[in-house]
């Protein structure tokens, strides 16, 4: 067999993709793939730093395809820990429809979080 | 609740829409780590299209089978033990079921149990029934298989 065929043993990614956009004090998080308790705690501690005095943060979650109930309590451990941190704004970006406002209206968190809300193709804002 | 994982599964006959493999009951043992609930809700998800289930509903599936699994790796097993959770699925009675079995330390009467992801399954699965004991906890779920009959 070819080297491209070994198995990936040591390969053990979190299916999330995390990129962090915006200026200082307002900072944009992409955030992509699937989010349960494989990615959350890794999703909490990539954002807890970003948050400043004053500034705003915004997750831009259109890219998410799964999320489940451990994913919704790290969007609610975000939105505590950046305004703990003083943010006057946390936004939340969010498909109508999509699988995190499904899961958000699901579990009743749907008014928890500033969320705003995209139509499905909508165009990205960053 | 009707139907096992084993016994006379294999002549259920399936709904209209499903393929023949959603006669086949499925078994997957996985370590009870976080990195097994993306095959678990995978091969949960396989199963709800073969069976014949609409998008939606396989996206009820994805998260209630990911719920459940997520307890076991949460809860089942103290920190550090090693684990394992069973995922099995099978058809029976015009319902396509899943249980999540752990062989960790369950939890008793009274007390706080599987709390949030317990309540989603809850909202999600057509019936849900949960069993635990010192000798672990099984969480089995059922959906039906509608319009059919």
């Amino acid at each position: 067999m070819t080297p491209a065929a070994a198995p990936p043993w040591d390969d053990d990614p979190v299916p999330l993709d995390i990129v962090v956009g915006g200026g200082e004090g307002t900072p944009e998080v992409r955030v992509a793939g699937e989010l349960d308790l494989h990615g959350s705690d890794a999703l909490v501690a990539r954002v807890r730093a970003l948050a400043r005095p004053g500034g705003s943060l915004r997750l831009d979650l259109a890219g998410i395809t799964f999320i489940d109930s451990t994913g919704a309590n790290a969007l609610l451990r975000i939105d505590r820990d950046a305004r703990h941190a003083g943010a006057a704004e946390v936004r939340f970006v969010v498909v109508r429809g999509g699988p995190v406002a499904r899961l958000l209206e699901l579990t009743g968190l749907v008014d928890t979080l500033d969320l705003e809300t995209r139509s499905r193709g909508d165009a990205g804002t960053a | 609740m009707p139907g096992q994982p084993d016994g006379d599964v294999a002549h259920v006959t399936p709904p209209p829409g499903a393929t023949p493999s959603a006669r086949v009951p499925v078994l997957l043992r996985a370590p009870a780590t976080a990195d097994s609930l993306t095959v678990a809700r995978q091969v949960a998800a396989g199963v709800a299209h073969a069976a014949g289930m609409e998008d939606e509903r396989v996206e009820d599936v994805r998260i209630a089978v990911t719920e459940a699994c997520t307890n076991a790796v949460r809860h089942a097993y103290a920190s550090g033990e090693p684990g394992v959770l069973t995922l099995a699925s099978w058809v029976a009675a015009g319902s396509l079921f899943f249980s999540v079995r752990d062989r960790g330390r369950g939890f008793g009467e009274g007390e706080e149990g599987p709390g949030v992801g317990l309540l989603t399954i809850r909202a999600l699965a057509g019936e849900v029934d949960v069993r635990s004991s010192p000798l672990g906890t099984e969480v089995t779920m059922r959906f039906p298989l509608v319009p059919y009959g």
